[in-house]
C-alpha cells in the first residue's frame, strides 16, 4: 500500500552511508497516506497549564532570550570592531581613502571646467543682451525724431492757415461787414454753381457757370 | 492587460530597477539635486532625475534622496558623507549620460567591489540570497546534521557540559 520508502538509513557517525541488507525498516507513514481507521476520530487531551506557571514561564523564557540576543548582539559588534582593527583592514580603509581623495580631486577639477563653460556662455549671452538693448534704444531714439518732425508739420501747416489774432480783429470785422457771405446758392451735379434766389438756370449763359468752390 | 499609467512607466519595473549599477559607497548618506524646471542647461538634470533617481533609491533604500526645484540659477548635485564632507558636482548643461557615468564613477562604488560583494556569484557564499543554502548541499561535506547526527565529540553540548558541575 505505502511503497518501500526509499533509503536504509542508520544513524552513523561517519559521513558515508552504510547500506543495511535485512528487512526494510519504518522510518515514518509516506506523507500522502490517509489516516488510520481507529486514529481519525482521536481528540489529543492539551495540555493544560495553570496561569500563573504559563506567566513565571513566559517570565523566564523572556528573560533567557533577551539576555542571549544582546549577548549576541554584543559579540556580533565585538568581532566587527576586530575586523577592522585588524592590518588588513586597516591598508583596506587607507586604500579607500586615498581613492576617495582622488576622486574629489577629479570632481574639483571638472567642476573647473564646467564653470569656465558657463562664465564663456554667459559672457556671450551679456553681450547679445547688451546689443539687442542697444538696438532698441537707437530705434526709440529715431522714432521720437520721427514723432517731432511730424509734429512740426503740422504745426506749420496749422500755422499757414489765416488765423485771427487780437490785433487782426478790427479789420477782420469790418471785412465780414463788408463782405457778407451769400448762401443763396446751389450746385450742379457736373460742380457748376449758381449764385442767388431768383436765378433761373437757362437765362445764364454757358461761359459764366463754372466757379471753383473755395475751401 | 491594460497599460501601465504614467509617463514611461518602464521606470517602475523591477527589471529596469534592477539592471543599473548606482549602488553608492556606504560613506555617502544624503543625495541631493538642485535643478529647475525651465531652462536649457538643467534639461540633463532632469533627464537624469527622470529616469535615473527612481533606480538609485530602489539600490540604496537607506540613504535619504531630495529634490529641490527651481531655487538656484545653474544645477548641481550634493551628497553628504559620514564624516561631514560634501561632494559638490556642477552639473550645468551637461546630458543625462554624461551626469550618469560622473555620480557613478565619483560616489559609487566599483564594479570590483560590487562583484565581491555580490553574493550569488560566488559559490563561496550560504544563505538565501546565493546559489546554495548549506554548505551541507554539496557533495563531499558533511551531510545535514538535522539528517544524521554529528558524533558526540564534535558537538559543543557535550564537549564543554561538565555534568560533575551541574
Amino acid at each position: 500500500m505505502f511503497g518501500s520508502s526509499g533509503s536504509r538509513v542508520l544513524n552513523v557517525i561517519n559521513i558515508s552511508y552504510l547500506q543495511s541488507r535485512s528487512k526494510r525498516v519504518w522510518v515514518r507513514k509516506p506523507l500522502g497516506s490517509p489516516m488510520a481507521k481507529s486514529k481519525i476520530f482521536r481528540i489529543t487531551p492539551k495540555p493544560v497549564i495553570p496561569e500563573d506557571e504559563k506567566a513565571e514561564m513566559k517570565r523566564l523564557f523572556d528573560n533567557y532570550k533577551n539576555s542571549m540576543k544582546s549577548l549576541r548582539q554584543y559579540f556580533f559588534e565585538q568581532s566587527l570592531k576586530q575586523a577592522e582593527s585588524g592590518e588588513v583592514a586597516q591598508m583596506k580603509h587607507r586604500l579607500e581613502d586615498q581613492e576617495h581623495e582622488r576622486l574629489m580631486e577629479e570632481n574639483l577639477l571638472e567642476n573647473e571646467k564646467t564653470a569656465m563653460l558657463r562664465e564663456e556662455r554667459l559672457k556671450i549671452q551679456a553681450e547679445k543682451t547688451q546689443k539687442n538693448v542697444l538696438a532698441s534704444l537707437i530705434k526709440k531714439e529715431r522714432e521720437a525724431k520721427q514723432h517731432e518732425i511730424q509734429i512740426e508739420d503740422f504745426l506749420t501747416k496749422q500755422m499757414s492757415t489765416p488765423f485771427i489774432k487780437p490785433e487782426n480783429i478790427e479789420k477782420a470785422i469790418e471785412d465780414a461787414l463788408a463782405n457778407p457771405v451769400n448762401f443763396n446758392f446751389a450746385l450742379d451735379l457736373d460742380g457748376y454753381v449758381y449764385r442767388g434766389k431768383e436765378t433761373s438756370i437757362d437765362m445764364i449763359p454757358e461761359e459764366k457757370r463754372e466757379r471753383l468752390n473755395s475751401n | 492587460m491594460p497599460f501601465m499609467k504614467g509617463p514611461a512607466p518602464i521606470r517602475r519595473t523591477m527589471e529596469y530597477l534592477d539592471r543599473n549599477k548606482l549602488v553608492l559607497k556606504e560613506r555617502v548618506k544624503i543625495f541631493s539635486i538642485n535643478y529647475n524646471t525651465k531652462g536649457e542647461n538643467h534639461e540633463g538634470a532632469r533627464q537624469f532625475v527622470f529616469w535615473h533617481l527612481p533606480q538609485l533609491q530602489f539600490k540604496n533604500p537607506n540613504i535619504q534622496i531630495s529634490t529641490f526645484k527651481n531655487l538656484t540659477p545653474s544645477p548641481f548635485i550634493r551628497c553628504y558623507l559620514e564624516n561631514g564632507e560634501e561632494v559638490l558636482m556642477d552639473v550645468d548643461f551637461k546630458s543625462k549620460d554624461e551626469i550618469y557615468e560622473r555620480v557613478r564613477r565619483i560616489i559609487c562604488k566599483s564594479e570590483e567591489t560590487l562583484k565581491a560583494e555580490d553574493k550569488l556569484d560566488n559559490p563561496a557564499n550560504f544563505g538565501s540570497k546565493c546559489q546554495k543554502h548549506c554548505i551541507c548541499e554539496v557533495p563531499g561535506q558533511l551531510p545535514c546534521p538535522s539528517l544524521v547526527p554529528l558524533p558526540k565529540s564534535w558537538r559543543g553540548k557535550y564537549k564543554f557540559q561538565k555534568p560533575d558541575e551541574l
